[in-house]
């Protein structure tokens, strides 16, 4: 059979075709009907949609936010700003890591110290003639990341402050070295007698601070707390700033009273200027 | 639907309404079934015809639909056996032309039992290339495939369509053999 066959067998095997009763008017308005219906069926189910969707999430909220209550069979309040569903992956980027030494860095270290750091101390109230010396050094730090890269950097300055002898401990950490990731932070660190809250500030870096209240002293019902603040930044670095009081193993001279607020501790942490050379 | 709209609609719908049930037979081979296909094909096209009407393609448009409203429509379990029963047998009318009735009849054969037997989208191709008489290049638009893709299932289609109708010729003789013994 050729192609000029076909053509023609085609042609012909139409011929019995049976009338054509096709009613122009009667077929649009069983169209527009049916178009009518599925938009009314259309609207039926995202309506539906949303009502199954409120019904589901209104108890799931209301049973995240009764389990963010005080865990008092530990003592413990671990409260958390940061919603669960919300990752905040970390380290943010691959940027690979790099050894620094004291050695190199001190110009830098010694022009943030006296331009920044110390200054700082001075407006929350601590006696400049009292501010002593800060040698921070390069330690790992403590947590499960590889520490044979020389990034994070600890230091200790001692001062006296309004409520008396202060200790600041400072923490840089460079792109990152830090662990752990901040919505873990509270989780690890938490102890009877914590306070730890993570929050995401508007730049979408996150700060976590936590208060220890510490034990009382068996002797004479001292707190001996600290107080800190973490910066975890959106390059990956993470800043951190502790405050104590100094007593000095004279247990009963010391004034007990954390020196520095949240807000001053937040202060410090969040100053871009204060972060390791890059 | 704008009035505009509705009034461009309707003359298209009755000016291609017997071409796609044409069309539409010689793909399923049956007129009852390509009634359902024209109808169900214009129902889509008068939905997207907003859309249809800007592209100023409607012919081929309403073409793609078809095809597709078959294919699907053979996906169907319920649609997967081709077979007819009681179908009205031949009467003789003593006005016409023996050769053109037999033509005629041979022509109607062809479509119902050889076309019928070739693939599904061989066999499409098959009907817009030698019935609506498209190009390559128009084929492969309506089938969404490329212009290599036309020609292939066409040839492809043309051996498959050979087979049928040499099985279909030998039946006839043979049925005739046994008529004669």
């Amino acid at each position: 059979m050729s192609e000029q066959d076909l053509r023609d067998c085609m042609k012909q095997a139409v011929w019995d075709e049976p009338p054509l009763d096709f009613d122009p008017d009667s077929f649009m308005a069983r169209a527009e009907q049916l178009t009518k219906r599925r938009r009314a069926l259309m609207s039926v189910g995202v309506a539906t949609a949303l009502i199954i969707a409120t019904v589901a999430t209104v108890p799931a909220m209301w049973v995240a936010s009764r389990d963010k209550g005080v865990d008092t069979a530990h003592g413990v309040t671990a409260t958390s700003t940061v919603p669960t569903s919300v990752s905040f992956p970390w380290p943010p980027n691959d940027e690979p890591r790099k050894n620094h030494t004291y050695e190199q860095d001190q110009p830098y270290l010694e022009s943030m110290w006296i331009n920044i750091l110390s200054p700082a101390l001075q407006r929350q109230g601590a006696d400049p003639t009292s501010i002593g010396v800060w040698s921070p050094t390069y330690q790992p730090n403590g947590y499960e990341r590889d520490s044979s890269v020389s990034d994070v950097l600890f230091g200790t300055v001692s001062y006296v402050g309004p409520s008396g002898p202060a200790v600041l401990t400072t923490t840089l950490a460079g792109v990152g070295a830090w662990e752990p990731a901040p919505d873990k932070f509270c989780a690890i660190r938490k102890a009877a007698d914590t306070t730890c809250n993570a929050t995401r500030r508007p730049d979408g870096s996150m700060v976590v601070a936590m208060e220890f209240a510490g034990p009382k002293s068996a002797s004479n019902g001292y707190h001996l707390g600290y107080r800190s603040v973490h910066h975890y930044r959106r390059d990956g670095s993470v800043v951190g700033m502790e405050s104590r009081s100094n007593f000095s193993g004279d247990v009963a001279a010391g004034n007990f009273a954390i020196p520095l607020t949240f807000d001053q501790l937040t202060d410090l942490a969040t100053n871009e200027s204060i972060a390791l050379p890059r | 639907m704008r009035k505009a709209d509705e009034q461009g609609f309707r003359e298209f719908a009755v000016t291609h309404a017997a071409s796609l049930r044409r069309t539409a037979y010689l793909f399923c081979g049956d007129w009852h079934t390509a009634e359902d296909l024209m109808q169900q094909s214009l129902m889509k096209l008068y939905q997207a015809w907003h859309r249809v009407q800007q592209q100023d393609h409607a012919g081929a448009y309403a073409r793609k639909i078809l095809l597709r409203t078959w294919l699907d429509e053979k996906r169907r379990p319920w649609r997967r056996a081709e077979q007819r029963d009681g179908e009205l047998p031949e009467t003789a009318d003593s006005n016409a032309d023996p050769d053109l009735v037999s033509g005629r009849l041979w022509a109607r054969e062809l479509i119902q039992k050889a076309l019928i037997k070739v693939p599904p989208r061989q066999r499409a191709v098959l009907v817009l290339r030698y019935f609506e008489d498209l190009s390559v290049t128009d084929v492969a638009a309506v089938m969404g495939c490329t212009e290599g893709t036309v020609k292939s299932q066409t040839a492809r289609g043309l051996v498959a369509l050979r087979v049928a109708v040499d099985a279909l010729e030998n039946n006839g003789s043979a049925m005739e053999t046994e008529v004669a013994s």
